[in-house]
């Protein structure tokens, strides 16, 4: 596959996502919870293209309203992680010192603990709405978005233009936002690419285990609610599993092909 | 910590010997005066990072709602006012929140981890009966996962751009975007539930209490597919890590002169350029090793094993806050440790390194 096709695969990958999220509420207006038939019809069904699981829910408005709650939990928990990331990095890679010290030892200190198991203690602290799952992903996400801008900002503050404006009596509030930033995003997107599919998983994971919002439908819910009737209806597990390993497919093979067209330097390998 | 990596000057034969002996004599300096002020410097701090994360967690757990009391008299069907402060006043629940927090950073400086409300059981007995199955699954998976990635990614960036390079990119991105615990569930349906070949959970059979060495394989049988479900997702990390590091490496002076020597391109690869693109790996190693009590969870709850993973997730629900905090505790131990050795062992593959 040429760079270029990773882009345009992982691109149609997730414009199709978002279509079936957009889509959810107007294909599928009724409650994806309510029971509309039989339990455990195999997909294929007339007027079931999917089936039913176990509580005789329509697996195909699940998937729509999942790809809904996925998209949403996965942007909303990494644009709140690499907003907090940049915030401290920025600070930390440009003041330097003291600053950097105590922000560093902050982020070290996030970092000392598993971030399945933060997420998981978190959720259980604050309980389970779509909110809290948004913060309980996003807190535990930002480390590695403050470690990169930190590293950028280290570099570039060097920089020559950088120091032009100093000289010329620019506010670090300006050289910051205005100057560094701009020249620093293009990693920092990759990365957020990158991380709106861990955010998917990690939800994924948590409501595997029971820890999500109970009025929100959910693909790990999806695949929760049907291990136990593995036996007799595979097909209810591997629906939602399919549909998250496609997703987060798109999303790294989106994230690749922007890395490679942000930085052409790479492009010799 | 900072490296400081000198340039290699010399190359050829003479290097791998020169380094070896050099890397003798660091292994031996690490025992040195100056590396011992190093590891006693990075072992204080450690020390303050897991008091600080057990402090946090102390803090952060009490604000969640409900107590071990509660979901004890829960169970019981009893809500009586009465019981639940007999209860309270028993796990010292009762006391104000900084006594608590006193008494706890106390019992933890004497590796006293207190009781747990739930097991009835002390939690160190607890854990030291669940580390084992965690151990060994971890082991097992790192091991597969290193010796596969190793392989794969070699392999890929010799072969870089051409058909076996693809093949391989394309099953690491398959691998990368899988959910682990989904694809556990996919080895369960294939292997235990169409094909009946291997359990489906669990760390023994239960039924037949095997001795001896009919023990063991029956522990290895249970093994496989948690091990290989693990392992899986690490391997694509892995594999795709040193491709992209070998890659690198392999454009390098010592490694052409090495090719002008007519030197084979396997050997080249594995020991050459491997060597030199190593630390990248070990670095993520580290990390995944530390972290790995956390993913254990949802691992260990698909297949379920008895393990560390297993236990914290049921102390979640069963308000069992002191085993809990233990637990959480152990983990940022793990992950300081993990990150120690991985600096140790950056002296050690490569000698130019210095421990600062």
């Amino acid at each position: 596959m040429t760079r270029h096709g990773a882009l345009w695969v992982g691109g149609a990958i997730l414009l199709a996502v978002v279509a079936m999220a957009g889509l959810a509420g107007v294909i599928f207006p009724e409650d994806p919870f309510a029971m509309i038939d039989q339990p455990l019809l195999w997909p294929g069904t007339p007027g079931l293209p999917l089936g039913t699981d176990s509580l005789g829910r329509d697996i195909m408005a699940d998937l729509f309203h999942g790809a809904r709650a996925s998209l949403l939990i996965g942007l909303a928990s990494t644009a709140a992680a690499v907003g907090i990331g940049i915030v401290v990095g920025a600070l930390a890679g440009y003041y330097r010192g003291l600053v950097d010290d105590a922000l560093m030892r902050l982020t070290e200190l996030f970092q000392t603990i598993p971030p399945f198991m933060l997420a998981i203690v978190l959720l259980v602290v604050l309980g389970t709405t779509l909110a809290t799952i948004v913060t309980a992903i996003a807190l535990v996400s930002w480390p590695a978005v403050a470690r990169l801008v930190r590293s950028e900002f280290l570099s570039l503050r060097e920089r020559e233009f950088v120091q032009s404006c100093r000289v010329i009596g620019m506010s670090d509030a300006r050289i910051i936002l205005q100057q560094i930033l701009p020249n620093a995003l293009a990693p920092v997107i990759v990365t957020a690419t990158v991380l709106v599919a861990t955010a998917i998983l990690m939800e994924a994971g948590l409501s595997f285990l029971g820890l999500s919002d109970p009025n929100v439908m959910t693909w790990g819910h999806m695949i929760n609610m049907g291990k136990d009737q593995m036996r007799q209806a595979w097909y209810i597990v591997v629906i939602p599993g399919c549909a998250l390993l496609v997703t987060a497919l798109g999303l790294n093979l989106f994230g690749e092909g922007l890395n490679d067209a942000l930085n052409p330097r790479l492009r010799r390998q | 910590m900072k490296k400081r990596t000198k340039k290699l000057s010399s190359v050829g034969s003479a290097l791998s010997a020169e380094s070896t002996e050099r890397a003798g004599k660091k292994v031996w300096l690490l025992f040195s005066k100056r590396s011992a002020c190093f590891l006693a410097r990075r072992l204080a701090l450690a020390l303050l990072i897991v008091l600080g994360i057990a402090v946090c967690n102390f803090v952060l757990l009490h604000m969640a709602p409900g107590d071990a009391a509660d979901a004890l008299a829960g169970e019981a069907g009893a809500g009586d006012p009465a019981y639940l402060a007999i209860l309270r006043a028993r796990f010292g629940l009762d006391q104000p929140l900084p006594v608590q927090l006193w008494h706890f950073l106390l019992r933890l400086v004497t590796f006293d981890l207190g009781y747990s409300s739930r097991y009835g059981q002390s939690v160190a007995s607890l854990i030291l009966e669940r580390l084992p199955a965690t151990l060994l699954l971890m082991g097992t998976a790192m091991t597969l996962a290193v010796i596969g990635g190793i392989v794969l990614g070699v392999t890929a960036a010799r072969f870089a751009g051409r058909a076996v390079d693809r093949v391989i990119s394309l099953i690491v991105l398959l691998l990368y975007g899988t959910p682990m615990f989904w694809s556990g569930l996919m080895l369960i349906l294939l292997f235990s539930v169409r094909l009946d070949w291997l359990p489906a959970g669990g760390m023994y059979d239960m039924r037949v209490r095997a001795t001896g060495l009919a023990h063991v394989l029956d522990i290895g049988q249970h093994l496989i597919l948690p091990a290989a479900t693990q392992a899986c997702f690490f391997l694509a990390v892995y594999t795709r890590l040193l491709r992209a590091s070998m890659l690198e490496v392999l454009g390098l002076d010592h490694i052409r002169f090495a090719r002008a020597k007519g030197m084979p391109e396997r050997r080249i690869a594995f020991v050459h350029a491997l060597r030199n693109a190593l630390p990248p790996l070990i670095t993520m190693v580290g990390m995944n090793v530390g972290t790995f009590l956390g993913g254990a969870v949802l691992g260990e709850t698909v297949f379920s094993w008895p393990g560390i993973g297993r236990l914290m997730f049921d102390a979640v629900f069963q308000r069992d806050i002191n085993l809990l905090l233990s637990i959480l505790v152990l983990s940022s131990v793990f992950v300081v440790l993990a990150n120690l050795v991985v600096d140790i062992l950056y002296v050690v593959i490569n000698p130019a390194v210095e421990l600062r």
